[in-house]
């Protein structure tokens, strides 16, 4: 993510941009402008306009794809080292040997510095060497103002052969083959997706005004259908690697087992993936971490045309799909007729994910059964009735809002108190808004499943629940956007958070995780 | 969606008289963006097909393209002309992109570029009359610097870069692009230059240099 600007900066760029504008609106028309001149009009700001604009200048004929790749004439590189491709030596010593390399996420060039170890590379070495190179990239990531970074890489590299390092898990495998290689399969009759039987307390007043469904796009058993097939289609990615499926696993209830997602091109997300439980429930009816997405319609297209996740261009996929045998009839089926395109595309996942709806967990079932959330549920063990009082009387205020009890998810993005540092993290919603007071502020995802659905945080940062309920009961950090109901320490003893747990874990579903209609039809 | 200028009176005219049939209107109004375009593809064009394909290349299929969706168009007018050209012209050039870079028989990747691409005519025009040898290294050299720190850049801060300073869009189109308010558009643009300005300066770009 980009680094927030100081306040300060706010007034050097209003003039910045009226300079640059006005520069570069000349220089297009055939102008040879001044840059002097342009100093001396704007003195306040000369140094950096002297830097800048030509710079700005000098870069008609790049592209973003091309930007901070090397030259076209650059050697053809040596070989690739997790992250980085190696393009040449540099020099060697007793300690080892210096390359040149790019690192291929950030597109920038370091010196990679390689120390032999006797013996070859074991499995056990090459796994360590992949997770130093991870974590390397990571803290780079982490500090964009590092021009040159030196990498010590421990492995026996020299004449064994080099190649991308296998994976280090293997969750890390795609988990969706090529829908082209596999045979759709479908019921005769469509599963129910339109009308479920959600018990009651999803239907009071309050639960019901959470429902995000537009009125020009319910959710039928037609459109859901399609929207599942897409949504295993590996044809929505550019090169028929990635499907919506390979990063939201339907066991873990939709997420993504690791930190950061591969897209179609193996490059890293910068975040980890959402949860797609519940999200007809989204009150504010707002997506993504940062809350870049007005509607679940206008969600569904975006990690398709992401130059990281999927890469596809819709004119091509819906001309792809066009020429498929199974979609114009899905189609036909969904929306009356065949025509393919990319709004009914989106619509029809939107249908698919409004129908992911998980209300047959342990809570359900004691909620049923009780007269208020707030009584013993006789399904619960004593810990999780404990658990579930100190949930109500400490989270349920933002987790549990507008007075009904069965999403679990908030109606607004927070500030949770994940890092002090408010100018070099992650700004969430304050980097789209581009409004202080919203840096740091993420969307929360529904806790439903949330047994399964770790890593957790928008950077995957706590690995089990237990991180999770040790970071809110005493490491939640000082930030200018901190949530005030965070401000106090909760500080829970060892008994509250197990108990804690064990309620969070009564809101697993497990026929929710396990349900066909909502699994790969591909096979 | 954000609200975007509309078509100008002048444009509306030229839609008109095609929409009556007139072949003369539609040469017209692609004259007037054909210039545009051409530095469109300048700019969006990865490097190595740029010894492959000339610019007016991708113009002219993005002019039979536009030619044969006119209609359709006109009927439905989904979005202001200029940004529906614009459109057009990028899945042309994706096409093209698709065909020679990605296609494993032809992999242009395997391929040295010319070192006089299609697009130098254009960079000289912009970057200034070099006559010299070595004004020609120093502007090769500015340039590989500022693409350098522009692949350092988020690409957020890239994208508006482009948008803005390069194609020359304004913030209402830029606003209705991204679905973001015509203000946000002008303060990202804003923050997008000063952090360019700041990893010049981190990369030890000076003024001198440039």
């Amino acid at each position: 993510m980009s680094d927030p600007i100081l306040l300060e900066d706010e007034a050097v760029e209003a003039l910045l941009v009226e300079a640059t504008n006005d520069f570069m609106d000349r220089v297009l028309h055939g102008e040879q402008p001044d840059v002097t001149a342009y100093a001396q009009r704007y003195p306040s700001i000369a140094g950096i306009l002297r830097q800048l604009l030509p710079a700005v200048q000098s870069l008609p004929g790049s592209s973003p794809a091309e930007a901070g790749k090397p030259a076209a004439d650059t050697p053809e590189p040596l070989g690739c080292l997790g992250d980085f491709r190696i393009i040449r030596e540099i020099g060697r010593g007793g300690m080892g040997i210096v390359y040149e390399a790019e690192q291929v996420s950030l597109g920038r060039k370091v010196a990679l510095k390689v120390l032999p170890l006797r013996g070859g590379a074991s499995p056990w070495s090459t796994r360590i060497l992949h997770h130093l190179l991870q974590r390397s990239a990571r803290l780079m990531n982490r500090n964009r103002t590092m021009r040159s970074v030196i990498c010590l890489i421990v492995a026996a590299l020299i004449g064994t052969g080099w190649t991308t390092p296998p994976a280090t898990a293997a969750e890390d495998a795609p988990a969706v083959k090529p829908s082209t290689a596999r045979t759709l399969r479908l019921p005769a009759m469509p599963y129910r997706y339109a009308e479920l039987d959600l018990p009651g307390h999803f239907w009071t007043a309050a639960a019901r005004s959470f429902d995000n469904t537009p009125p020009d796009n319910p959710v039928t058993n037609h459109g859901a259908t399609l929207g599942r097939v897409l949504f295993y289609d590996t044809r929505l990615s550019a090169n028929n690697t990635v499907a919506c499926g390979s990063c939201h696993h339907q066991i873990r209830a939709f997420v993504d087992p690791n930190r950061m997602s591969r897209g179609f091109e193996g490059k890293l997300t910068d975040r980890n993936a959402m949860s797609l439980v519940n999200l007809r429930y989204v009150q504010n009816g707002r997506f993504f971490w940062d809350e870049r997405a007005r509607s679940l319609e206008a969600q569904t297209l975006m990690p398709i045309q992401s130059k990281i996740e999927m890469g596809q261009d819709l004119t091509r996929l819906t001309e792809l799909l066009a020429q498929d045998d199974k979609y114009p009839e899905l189609f036909r089926q969904a929306f009356g007729d065949s025509e393919i395109t990319s709004r009914r595309l989106s619509r029809a996942l939107a249908q698919f994910l409004r129908s992911m709806v998980s209300y047959q967990s342990k809570y359900d079932e004691g909620r049923a059964k009780a007269r208020s959330v707030r009584d013993n549920f006789e399904n619960f063990t004593a810990e999780e009735n404990r658990g579930k009082r100190l949930f109500l009387g400490n989270c349920a205020s933002c987790h549990m809002p507008g007075g009904q009890d069965a999403h679990f998810v908030m109606n607004r993005p927070r500030n949770n108190g994940l890092d002090r540092d408010y100018k070099n993290t992650d700004g969430g919603v304050g980097d789209q808004t581009l409004n202080p007071g919203q840096l740091g502020l993420f969307k929360s995802p529904s806790l439903r499943n949330v047994e399964v659905t770790g890593p957790y945080m928008h950077d995957g940062r706590f690995a089990d629940l237990e991180a999770v309920i040790n970071h809110y009961s005493r490491d939640v950090k000082p930030h200018p956007n901190l949530d005030g109901r965070l401000r106090r320490r909760l500080n829970f003893n060892e008994g509250e958070r197990a108990a804690l747990v064990a309620f969070l874990k009564t809101l697993t579903d497990y026929n929710f995780l396990k349900d066909p209609k909502f699994s790969d039809p591909f096979q | 969606m954000v609200p975007v200028q509309a078509d100008s009176e002048a444009t509306l005219r030229l839609l008109e008289r095609i929409q009556r049939g007139e072949r003369a209107a539609f040469d017209e109004l692609f004259a007037q963006h054909r210039s545009w375009l051409r530095r469109l593809v300048a700019l969006r064009m990865a490097a190595p097909l740029q010894a492959r394909l000339d610019p007016s290349d991708v113009v002219q299929e993005t002019q039979l393209e536009v030619f044969r969706r006119l209609l359709d168009f006109l009927e439905r007018r989904p979005m202001p002309l200029r940004l529906w050209l614009r459109k057009t012209l990028l899945e042309r050039l994706r096409m093209f992109e698709r065909q020679h870079l990605e296609a494993a028989r032809r992999a242009v990747n395997r391929e040295r570029c010319m070192p006089e691409s299609s697009s130098t005519p254009l960079a000289h025009q912009l970057a200034g009359p070099d006559s010299t040898p070595s004004q020609q290294m120093i502007r090769e050299e500015r340039s590989r610097s500022v693409r350098f720190a522009l692949g350092q850049l988020a690409e957020d801060d890239r994208e508006i870069l482009f948008l803005r300073t390069y194609e020359g869009l304004a913030y209402e189109e830029i606003s209705y692009l991204l679905e973001i308010d015509p203000a946000a558009a002008r303060k990202r643009h804003g923050r997008a230059l000063l952090r360019l300005h700041k990893l010049l300066t981190e990369n030890g770009v000076t003024e001198s240099q440039l």
